[in-house]
């Protein structure tokens, strides 16, 4: 009764997707260089001994010293993967929009300033894996008990900081300082600038800030070079000591 | 409703129709931590991308055809006077056109990284805590997406021809065809890997067609089934030559001078007309009666076939198919 439908027998594939899988575990254990960068990066850098980094001045990250030297947490990291590589560090100053455009024409091999993993050039440029996290956060004087919410509270913020809309979506009155108040009304700062000042986190959080090295995109030899190097230095919170420290402020 | 023409699937095929079932809630259940796996493996590669949105295109006809499953088999009612087998090909053809758009678009978007040069860049991710080159992280998501569909997609390729049944074919041809998208993704990663910054574009660029592949041949098939071509077999697209042997067969009756039949899928099941030329009217309800139960004894797929006795004369005015002598 039931006609079977005649169909021409499928060839047998699984032979050749083992042999496939077979050859990209080999392909794994057989290379020490992998992955290499395509326009070979860090081969030039330890080839000629210098790396190029552009800078933008952006505190604590990124400080420009009274004779133009840099100083600065990542201008200390980036001084210590030039050390491991054995090679000098040269270093142009730049905006942020300049830095950019160089590191996609590879002008510069990388770049700091501050940037963050949500960097406007991010799909331009190529961003480390983040190094540190640091939040924007409400803190109070010592004498004042941690508040909850920010409804109707006055919150003073410095005037760069970004901070008001955040703030007022959270019902605050944001009094805009050009310098933050210590003891008196409750602040909006980076996590570790209300340590340093002595105020008591609230656990209000308003923004995330994951810090990364800018780098020219596609290096892919480079990057992880130097994204081993930073986590080697920073794997046991040197970053928040650092800044903690307030040596840089 | 109308008890004289109802649709229904033999016992065994019911049984195999569970069966299907069962497995394309299987594949639902694997695509979705397939995505889950490959979204959090992304990072910026672009086959990687391509390949994540084909892993989520082709959650499509599953949940096509397990919605349409849940249609098809209501009865016919004064609204719906021919029942409801066609939501299935309805639900098709719209997820072949959503197939379709998004290879066009994935294949421009490959060709624009491809024409502005961009480097993919692959760092390290941070894996539970397993600081590795995203890149082994990617391949690995990659074949794990091939597996469970290379293998569901073989055994529903068995039921679809079982059940003439086109979602479902559709569905295990995408599966099946799974391996290859991941397969380029692979390459693509590892040419990367080798500092080939193009690989990874041309690798999307070459899934996108795969895909265009896809959801072209898929809106053809829905498309030509909507315009009521003859019944054509599941696999190869070759037409079931199923007129051809009604008419033989009708041929075979006392007193019937000609035949000529027209057929149209139904859904899984074939129906239509088949006109007669009779020398007698002698019993001839009980004759036309016999003939439409001779026809749906020749495959399980054809039922209530119609059979309408015509004039000699109406041969030379009608051109059909599987017409004969």
């Amino acid at each position: 009764m039931s006609a079977s439908c005649q169909t021409p027998p499928v060839a047998p594939r699984l032979p050749k997707l083992s042999v496939f899988i077979f050859l990209v575990l080999l392909l794994g254990t057989a290379c020490d260089r992998f992955p290499r960068d395509p326009r070979n990066s860090l081969q030039d850098i330890a080839n000629s001994g210098v790396m190029h980094a552009g800078a933008t001045e952006n505190p604590p990250w990124v400080v420009r010293r009274a004779f133009g030297g840099p100083d600065g947490v990542e201008v200390q990291l980036l001084e210590q993967f030039a050390a491991e590589l054995g090679v000098e560090l040269v270093w142009h100053w730049a905006g942020m929009k300049e830095l950019c455009t160089a590191l996609t024409q590879f002008e510069l091999d990388l770049a700091v300033g501050g940037f963050t993993k949500n960097h406007p050039c991010k799909s331009e440029i190529a961003l480390t894996v983040p190094y540190h996290t640091s939040y924007d956060a409400v803190g109070v004087p010592t004498d004042q008990p941690p508040m909850l919410e920010l409804d109707g509270l006055t919150v003073a913020a410095r005037r760069t900081s970004g901070l008001s809309e955040p703030l007022e979506d959270r019902g605050a009155r944001v009094t805009l300082v050009n310098s933050l108040p210590r003891g008196e009304i409750a602040v909006a700062a980076t996590d570790w600038e209300l340590n340093v000042m002595n105020f008591t986190l609230t656990g209000i959080q308003l923004k995330k800030h994951e810090h990364v090295f800018a780098v020219a995109p596609g290096e892919n030899a480079l990057i992880m070079r130097l994204e081993s190097s930073l986590r080697r230095q920073t794997h046991h919170g040197e970053i928040r000591k650092f800044l903690l420290q307030g040596v840089l402020r | 409703m109308n008890p004289w023409f109802t649709f229904c699937l033999p016992e065994d095929k019911k049984q195999t129709l569970e069966k299907a079932k069962k497995l394309e809630w299987i594949t639902l259940f694997f695509l979705l931590t397939i995505v889950a796996v490959m979204y959090f493996a992304m990072g910026s590669s672009q086959a990687m991308k391509t390949a994540l949105l084909e892993d989520i295109l082709s959650m499509l006809p599953p949940v096509v055809f397990l919605v349409a499953i849940r249609f098809h088999d209501r009865e016919a009612n004064t609204q719906f006077p021919y029942g409801y087998r066609r939501a299935l090909l309805l639900a098709f053809l719209a997820a072949a056109v959503a197939v379709l758009g998004l290879g066009v678009y994935i294949f421009y978007d490959s060709a624009a990284t491809l024409f502005r040069q961009e480097h993919p860049t692959l760092g390290h991710m941070n894996l539970f805590g397993w600081f590795v080159w995203s890149g082994w992280v990617m391949m690995a998501a990659l074949v794990y997406s091939m597996i469970a569909p290379v293998i569901l997609g073989r055994i529903k390729l068995r039921y679809a021809k079982e059940l003439h049944e086109k979602t479902l074919y559709a569905d295990a041809t995408m599966n099946k065809a799974d391996w290859i998208t991941a397969a380029t993704g692979v390459a693509g990663i590892i040419g990367i890997g080798f500092g080939l910054w193009w690989a990874d574009a041309v690798a999307a660029l070459v899934i996108s067609t795969s895909i265009l592949k896809d959801g072209f041949g898929n809106v053809r098939t829905a498309a030509s089934d909507l315009m009521d071509q003859r019944p054509v077999e599941v696999a190869s697209g070759k037409p079931l030559k199923i007129e051809e042997r009604i008419t033989d067969a009708l041929l075979q009756f006392p007193g019937i001078i000609d035949a000529n039949v027209r057929i149209r899928e139904e859904g899984q099941l074939l129906t239509g007309e088949a006109f007669v030329v009779i020398d007698t009217t002698e019993s001839l309800v009980e004759q036309l009666q016999k003939m439409s139960e001779r026809a749906s004894n020749l495959d399980w797929r054809v039922q209530n076939l119609i059979v309408v006795p015509v004039k000699k004369s109406r041969k030379k005015e009608t051109n059909l198919q599987g017409a004969s002598k």
